[in-house]
């Protein structure tokens, strides 16, 4: 059986045609900041407060929230995504969420967080320590005298 | 980071992380490349640097951002470290755009680098000296 040489000629135009197929196929999408590494954290303390550093570059505050579930520290945001025609997309959008399990008690209602330079900077300070205090239990025979 | 082509605000950058000799992990920065209707604009990730500490070079065919960012945490013990002083070096090919028009913005560690595209040209009419 001949071999069909036609496939051999045609192949540097069947490559010039993928070749100007790759140029047409469109970019890929912007990759999703669902990630369960995203933002990328940075924990540390000094004794008294608990410090977490978060890099989320040219998110606005107000485009963030935190909560305190039980004892964890959830951070949550949106990325919103840019519009145009995208000729190079690398930087994620969308919703993220991470996750800080706090190291010790803390003072819910003391914790503050700042953006500056694309980090998210979050002081939470160490709960007061609690004060032992005794109860004294009456006899009923003591409440009623 | 090669030290000697650094600019000075790399330079100083580079001098203020917290032992000043070691060698900085160096890392191409995210970036997206978007076409608008009157040219194109980049948008780059630079976390922790400031608009000082930034240096941006474009010529006909590309631009190149290098910048530095102090980011070792201050005090205290740390439970993760999952991002540290940093060098950012990259290089985006840029279709034809003016390069004196371009203009650049850093906001909340967010690079924005507006390139216009060059003026339409005119046609432009020769005269024919007579001989």
């Amino acid at each position: 059986m001949p071999a069909n040489l036609s496939l051999i000629y045609g192949c540097p135009s069947l490559l010039d045609r993928l070749m100007n197929q790759a140029e047409q196929y469109p970019v890929p999408a912007p990759r999703e900041a669902r990630s369960r590494h995203f933002p990328p954290l940075q924990i540390f303390e000094d004794g008294e407060t608990l410090y977490v550093r978060a890099a989320i570059p040219g998110v606005p505050l107000e485009n963030v929230m935190l909560t305190l579930e039980s004892g964890t520290l959830v951070l949550r945001g949106v990325i919103p995504p840019l519009p145009g025609r995208h000729l190079r997309c690398e930087r994620p959008t969308g919703p993220f969420r991470r996750k800080i399990s706090l190291p010790f008690p803390v003072d819910a209602a003391s914790i503050s967080a700042v953006v500056q330079r694309g980090l998210l900077s979050i002081a939470i300070p160490r709960c007061p320590k609690t004060v032992k205090r005794t109860i004294h239990v009456q006899t009923e025979a003591g409440s009623a005298s | 980071m090669n030290e000697d082509s650094a600019s000075p605000q790399i330079r100083r950058a580079y001098a203020n992380t917290a032992e000043g000799n070691r060698i900085l992990l160096t890392t191409a920065p995210l970036m997206d490349l978007v076409e608008l209707e009157d040219g194109c604009c980049l948008y780059c990730d630079l976390p922790g640097v400031g608009s000082d500490e930034v240096e941006l070079t474009v010529d006909k065919e590309s631009l190149h951002i290098r910048a530095a960012a102090r980011l070792t945490p201050p005090r205290g013990k740390i439970h993760a470290l999952e991002f540290n002083d940093i060098v950012y070096e990259g290089e985006v090919r840029i279709p034809a755009v003016d390069p004196s028009r371009v203009e650049a913005s850093l906001v909340n560690g967010l690079l924005r680098v507006f390139m216009p595209f060059p003026a339409p040209s005119t046609p432009v009419r020769i005269a024919v000296a007579p001989r």
